[in-house]
């Protein structure tokens, strides 16, 4: 296909996205919640398989001092935690440098607990030797005496991961759906452009153009209207995220975690939105190609 | 393919409907490269079908169709395209696009097969002259008569120089005058060497410019006649 064959495709395909009026607008809004929708899925699916990997790469178990308790005990304490099989090193954290990381991750307002005030307790992080034997170790630091709670892999961290699969599931499961009605939409701005060009695609047939030359334009208005509904929830999914990961993800690196960055996570999600926005509009075509363009 | 450029040829071919209409039977047919052949016939006789055939609009029921060196039983779908292409095909509605002037409906021919813009120029520019629309080809279609009209459509037809012309009725809807010059310009393009069939119920222009006479009824050839008039001469004497 030559550069003006080309030329004159594009221009074919964007007059009747123009032309096609408020049924190119529904098909628009509707690639634009999908793509919305699917967005926000693969950041989550993305961050979650993250997070996940690094939940399951963490070595350490925090556990808790009882109050009360005599440096005496603490001591020999340490020395039990570091006889348990494949612990690696134990280091000491006070109450303190706990509400530190504490204000720290939620604010100033926990200032007030300084000093007598402190609910928190003093604790050993243990790390272990490698990452599978934290359940283990949890579970042998918590029989021993003076131990409050023995926490592992971010206890915390999996009851987020509860939700985020929560939302990504019924995202998903919305998307598909959402996918459908999108094709659909799309499939019916372009049997408008081929029953608008009934004649000229009788002619072309009876001249002999290709099969393709005469598909090439319904295609490329159908990948036209998947990227324009791709462009304002493009728009939203990268501004939340650098908002999100200025939010939560602060959060997150404190204790440990980190989401991905907006510089790792936006490009890939970017392109891959914008493809399947285009793949959706081309799909759209293909099904009402094959009922309406009788060739 | 380059000795059957040219050539037209049916064996026993049969085409029924799917709705059951049985439009041709066991049909058998030879045409040189060069010819000129009227197919004649009273409406519903079954030369819309036979034409369709040959540019493969439709498939026959059972039997062999050669046009152009294609063997069209076992050409596949997506080689349509091939065939057409050393093929012209004019109707009785002109199939024109009303948003085009003359020089572009004719060059949309050409436009289509992905040619370039001075290709194209050229040869509309030349095309139209055989026609006899050098002045028209800046207008629009509907501005011009039902004979202009059928030129431009002709036009296109042969912009691609064409081994095969094949027209249905193509005075179907002219007046006797308009539709002798159409013939006159059938007729230019056959004395170069291109093979052209056409189906009419026409009389008058068969009568005036004899030419091989093929005759269906009823989806069968009753008559097959070099230099023959419309109807047959046993038949104008009963
Ligand atoms: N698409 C079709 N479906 C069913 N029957 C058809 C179709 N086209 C033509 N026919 C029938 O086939 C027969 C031949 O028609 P046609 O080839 O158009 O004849 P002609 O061109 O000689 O007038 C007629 O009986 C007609 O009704
Ligand atoms: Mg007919």
């Amino acid at each position: 296909m030559n550069w003006t064959t080309m030329r004159n495709h594009l221009h074919d395909s964007f007059k009747s996205i123009w032309r096609n009026g408020w049924m190119a607008f529904a098909a628009i809004s509707g690639v634009a919640v999908t793509i919305l929708l699917v967005g926000i899925s693969l950041a989550l699916v993305f961050n979650v398989t993250k997070l996940s990997h690094d939940v399951e790469n963490d070595v350490r178990v925090q556990v808790s001092i009882e109050p009360k308790t005599t440096d005496r005990q603490e001591a020999a304490l340490k020395a039990q935690l570091q006889k348990i099989k494949h612990v690696d090193q134990v280091t000491f954290s006070s109450k303190e440098n706990e509400l530190k990381k504490v204000v720290r991750q939620y604010g100033n307002s926990f200032e007030m607990f300084n000093g007598d005030d402190n609910p928190l307790s003093d604790v050993f992080v243990v790390r272990a030797t490698d990452p599978e034997k934290t359940v283990a170790i949890a579970k042998q630091a918590k029989k021993l005496d003076h131990v409050a709670r023995a926490n592992y892999g971010g206890t915390q961290t999996k009851k987020l991961f509860k939700t985020m699969n929560g939302i990504r599931n019924w995202g998903m499961a919305f998307s598909v759906l959402l996918l459908v009605v999108a094709i659909f939409l799309i499939a019916n701005t372009i049997r408008i452009t081929i029953l608008s060009r009934q004649n000229e695609i009788e002619i072309m047939r009876l001249v002999g153009a290709t099969r393709w030359y005469i598909r090439w334009p319904f295609i490329l208005e159908g990948a036209w209207t998947g990227l324009l509904g791709a462009i304002l929830p493009l728009v939203i999914i990268d501004f939340g995220y650098v908002s999100v990961y200025n939010g939560v993800g602060q959060q997150l690196t404190t204790s440990g975690y980190h989401l991905l960055t907006p510089n790792a996570l936006l490009l890939p999600l970017n392109i891959a939105l914008i493809v399947i926005a285009m793949l959706i509009g081309s799909l759209g075509a293909a099904v009402s190609m094959r009922r309406f363009l009788k060739i | 393919m380059t000795e059957n450029n040219g050539t037209i040829k049916l064996k026993e071919v049969t085409k029924n409907y799917p709705n059951g209409v049985a439009a041709l039977k066991d049909i058998s047919l030879t045409v040189q490269t060069g010819e000129f052949v009227y197919l004649v016939g009273q409406s519903g006789a079954g030369k819309s079908t036979l034409v369709k055939l040959l540019y493969r609009e439709l498939v026959p029921t059972s039997g062999e169709i050669t046009v152009n060196g294609f063997d069209l039983q076992h050409l596949r779908e997506r080689e349509v395209p091939k065939l057409r292409r050393t093929l012209g095909v004019v109707f009785q509605d002109f199939k024109l696009l009303p948003k085009m002037t003359v020089a572009e409906n004719v060059g949309y021919a050409l436009h289509v097969l992905g040619k370039n813009n001075d290709e194209i120029r050229s040869a509309v520019t030349q095309v139209l002259a055989e026609v006899g629309l050098e002045a028209q080809a800046d207008h629009f279609p509907d501005e011009l008569s039902g004979g202009q009209q059928q030129r431009i459509a002709i036009a296109r037809a042969i912009v691609n120089s064409p081994q095969i012309v094949i027209a249905d009725e193509p005075t179907g809807n002219l007046d006797p005058k308009t539709s002798a010059g159409i013939m006159t310009i059938f007729q230019r393009i056959n004395d170069r060497g291109t093979t052209v069939i056409m189906a009419t119920h026409n009389q008058q222009i068969v009568d005036e410019l004899p030419h091989r006479v093929v005759e269906v009824v009823d989806g069968q050839i009753v008559r097959d006649e070099e230099g023959g008039q419309y109807t047959h001469e046993l038949d104008n004497n009963a």
